[in-house]
């Protein structure tokens, strides 16, 4: 049987197109070809929010949507967009992958009918812009900047003193290019594979939240599947997951690297206090704000997992 | 029979042509609004934009409902002009109803996934989403009952909208 | 694949409304790819539910408001006192009108029907054929799509990302040669001697006051587009600072207009809006079930054809837009086809704003070849002349715009240029 794979990134050597790659290769490679997998990257099935609407109805199987737009389908998904969070991507490894991770992808079989297979690292999101170099802040100010759509992120620009403006991930380098808006936040792999690099001057690698993808299929048909198929489905599912994890937080570097050297943009890596000072200014109203959209319960279980892993990777200090 | 048809498809068209005009100036004050903001006011909003793309969806389905008793929606007219006069009003009647199928999916799915996206918020404006999403099986119902009613109640030429030739493509 | 091209193409022809072919080629093609047809609601919706296309409606509503507002009574007065002293000067004076047009209109079906009702009357009555009057209106009007605001652009840009701002600077040269081609023919016909000389042109009230209102006209463009490149505003907000700019002139200076014909105005604009919608969002569904079926695959393979002959593959590709512009509507023509042309234009190393023109351009012509050109009909119902006569007297024009075509894929500059200085 053929089944469609639906992305946002196009074609190429980026970290979301190599994970579905692997998993196109593993399935088809485990199956003895019983199940091909067919690629669509570029957005070529429409949006994240589409995709997903598609996998709900069955008329895709699989796709990787961000947090952004997994939040509308299940508001809790907000609950990861605490900002400075996660100090490192092997922290956010292990909560995705832990009892934390798990208990809410049962959670989003049960709310949305959809099959979460896994959780990988879209990566650390930063602001770019046309209009000046950020620093601080205060920086800020007045600017247009398109979020994810969802409530969250646009609470976050908000507590920052700019405007946010919610436009789907598909659209985001017309956006910028058109000057709807000044600026978006995104991943270094990102604004690189998505072309937003080429349209926007400044980079400022502040980091203010870990994004996350999720590996989700149509539940319909992940059950039609024999459990053997189900098993490879689920393994290929985590190798794309990893493939993504690795590849993406080797991007944080490799991507901002090209986006200076081949597209020239300006960029600037924040210090340990430049993102204190981020920190300060938003962590608390974003969380606040996230307490009260999905509920205190849920955001004090994952600040205890983090401190949990934390302590479990580091020793206690 | 003939005469009621004909007096409920104008005031179907003239409705849904008055409401796509108000959506219309509504959606042009929003964008001004949003200029204006911005350079007198130093304000951004972050919703107008939204709120006129939905607008938007709705006035694509009712003035499009005003354009089928207007005839204005782009067509060849090559079968029409072939037959006999007598029968072009059929003929126009037949490929209408062929395009009356594709209303027909549009509501049979369309209220499904209006009801689907209940639960969500326009990010922006706060709306819910059914309220944008209900312009598909609400304007494809009304497509059909418009394309029925002139099935009954004829094709004349005098529905059309006097200097109705600029179009823009 | 085969069957959906073949169904969309039987649709159309046999005359369905091309948003409903569009729409149910495209359901044909989510049945072959055995997809459930809810996709259908999701595709329409998400098709149009887009920042880009936000600005089409505005641009019609401002060439709605200028052309019933008395501004084209004002742009004729122009180009004819301009040329009232030249042999053939009213044809040269229906060029001229057009491209001043073409910077309040992105269209060529407003532009043949608005000035046709007038020049139309006029060149009959000064000594043209009534042929030749309809040839110069019909040919003149594709220049309006051409030249910034333009309805193509905003689609074009819409569909591959490449920037509005630049696809209208890059609409400038190639509307000026469009229209030169046009002058072109006018002055061979005007030395041999078969022209009139115009009567005295008609003055509107003093020369001044000419002038004025002249120029507050033709500011309209380049408010637009100059707030866009300096980066004042999107193309969308330019949309309506546009509208209200038209209804300043129209209501305030020429008080051409009150609110009734406001209002009528504000309606038109809405229906044609919303049946471009229907039309974009139905082209949705179907460009979404080709990709499905593998297009892009094998538009990818024909593109290896043409692999170091950019020329070749830019001249393929204006005999191909020239045959799906003769039987397809424009805009359709451009939401299916542009975004799987785009790819292969970049592959190549060609300019997208050169192949955007050259693609503008030859659907354009589409819209004044037979069998389905829409300004043919619109000149023919206007002017109330028959097809054979005005084809005849058209077909110089025709050819002269098939030079300008061949010279806008051999000079990417005449596209390239402007945008590139004004806007890098
Ligand atoms: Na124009
Ligand atoms: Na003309």
């Amino acid at each position: 049987d053929e089944i469609k794979f639906g992305i946002g990134v196009a074609e190429g050597d980026y970290p979301e197109y190599n994970a579905v790659l692997r998993f196109k290769e593993y399935v088809e490679f485990k199956t003895n070809g019983d199940i091909t997998v067919r690629l669509f990257p570029g957005n070529q099935l429409g949006g994240e929010r589409e995709m997903l609407e598609q996998v709900q109805q069955g008329s895709l199987e699989l796709t990787l949507p961000a947090d952004g737009a997994m939040a509308g389908f299940y508001p809790p998904m907000q609950v990861w967009s605490v900002p400075y969070i996660f100090e490192s991507a092997p922290i956010a490894w292990e909560v995705m992958n832990g009892p934390f991770g798990d208990a809410m992808r049962e959670d989003i079989l049960e709310q949305t009918g959809m099959r979460a297979l896994a959780f990988s690292q879209n990566g650390f999101r930063s602001f770019t812009n046309n209009v000046r170099p950020i620093v601080n802040p205060d920086d800020m100010a007045g600017l247009k900047i398109r979020t994810m759509e969802s409530p969250v992120y646009m609470e976050m620009v908000k507590s920052l003193g700019a405007t946010a403006v919610p436009i789907s991930g598909a659209e985001v380098v017309m956006a910028l290019r058109q000057g709807v808006v000044d600026g978006q936040e995104n991943p270094p792999a990102v604004v690189y594979s998505g072309g937003a690099g080429e349209v926007q001057k400044y980079y400022t690698l502040n980091e203010h939240t870990f994004g996350l993808h999720v590996v989700i299929a149509n539940n319909d048909w992940f059950e039609s599947l024999s459990p053997g198929h189900q098993q490879i489905i689920q393994d290929a599912a985590k190798l794309a997951a990893w493939t993504e994890n690795l590849q993406k937080t080797e991007g944080d570097w490799l991507y901002s690297r090209q986006l200076e050297e081949e597209l020239g943009m300006e960029i600037h890596v924040s210090t340990p206090e430049e993102k204190a000072a981020f920190r300060d200014v938003v962590q608390e109203p974003v969380l606040q704000f996230i307490r009260s959209n999905v509920g205190d319960e849920l955001v004090d279980e994952l600040l205890n997992e983090v401190e949990t892993v934390k302590s479990r990777m580091y020793g206690s200090q | 029979m003939q005469a009621f048809a004909k007096r409920a498809a104008f005031l179907l068209a003239r409705t849904t042509e008055i409401l796509a005009t108000l959506l219309l100036i509504t959606v042009t004050a929003l964008n001004l609004t949003q200029v204006v903001g911005r350079y007198a006011f130093s304000i951004g909003f972050s919703w107008t934009e939204e709120l006129m793309r939905y607008l938007m969806i709705w006035l694509m389905m009712l003035g499009s409902v005003a354009a089928i008793y207007r005839i204005e929606h782009m067509g060849v007219e090559t079968l029409e002009s072939m037959v006999a006069p007598r029968y072009a009003a059929l003929v126009r009647s037949a490929l209408y109803s062929l395009g009356a199928i594709f209303c027909l999916v549009v509501l049979i799915y369309g209220w499904p996934l209006a009801l689907r996206n209940a639960g969500q918020v326009a990010p922006a404006s706060g709306i819910p989403m059914i309220y944008p999403y209900l312009a598909l099986p609400v304007g494809s119902a009304l497509l059909l009952i418009q394309i029925g009613l002139s099935w009954f109640g004829g094709w004349d030429e005098h529905r059309k909208s006097p200097a109705a030739d600029g179009e823009v493509t | 694949m085969i069957w959906v091209a073949l169904s969309g193409l039987v649709l159309l022809l046999i005359g369905v409304p091309v948003a409903f072919s569009l729409g149910l080629a495209g359901l044909v093609g989510v049945l072959l790819a055995d997809i459930p047809l809810s996709i259908v609601t999701t595709r329409l919706f998400t098709g149009v539910d887009s920042f880009v296309f936000l600005a089409v409606p505005f641009y019609i509503l401002a060439a709605e408001i200028m052309s019933q507002g008395g501004i084209t009574t004002r742009l004729i007065a122009i180009a004819s006192n301009a040329t009232r002293k030249m042999r053939g000067g009213t044809a040269y004076a229906n060029i001229g009108t057009s491209v001043l047009f073409a910077g309040i209109s992105g269209s060529a079906v407003a532009d043949a029907a608005a000035l046709g009702r007038v020049f139309m009357q006029e060149m009959p009555k000064e000594g043209y054929s009534r042929p030749y009057a309809a040839a110069v209106t019909v040919a003149s009007s594709i220049i309006g799509p051409i030249i910034p605001p333009s309805g193509l652009a905003i689609l074009i840009g819409a569909v591959t990302g490449v920037s509005i701002i630049d696809l209208f600077l890059a609409g400038v040269g190639p509307g000026i040669l469009l229209g030169s081609a046009c002058a072109a023919i006018v002055f061979f016909d005007a030395v041999r001697g078969r022209l009139p000389r115009p009567r005295v042109a008609d003055h509107h009230g003093p020369r001044w006051r000419m002038l004025v209102e002249g120029v507050a006209v033709a500011t309209l463009p380049l408010i637009i587009v100059g707030g866009m490149v300096m980066g004042a505003y999107t193309a969308t907000e330019g949309g309506g600072i546009a509208v209200a700019y038209a209804i300043f002139l129209s209501v305030v200076v020429f008080r051409k207009m009150d609110m009734a014909g406001l209002w009528q105005a504000f309606m038109r604009a809405a229906r044609t809006s919303a049946t471009i919608y229907l039309l974009v969002a139905a082209a949705t569904i179907l460009s979404y079930a080709l990709n499905l079926l593998g297009i892009s695959g094998f538009v990818r393979e024909a593109a290896l054809i043409f692999q170091d002959q950019p020329l070749f593959f830019l001249l393929a590709l204006s005999v191909l837009m020239l045959i799906l512009g003769t039987f397809l509507d424009i805009g359709a023509a451009i939401l299916i086809f542009m975004p799987l042309v785009m790819p292969a234009v970049i592959t190549l190393g060609i300019d997208p704003l050169q192949a955007s023109m050259i693609v503008m351009v030859t659907l354009a012509i589409g819209l004044v070849t037979p069998p389905v050109g829409v300004v043919l009909f619109v000149i023919m119902r206007v002017g109330s002349i028959g097809m054979i006569p005005l084809l005849r007297a058209l077909l110089p024009f025709l050819i002269a715009q098939l030079v300008a075509v061949v010279i806008l894929c051999l000079v990417p500059e005449i596209s390239t240029w402007l945008p590139q200085t004004l806007n890098p």
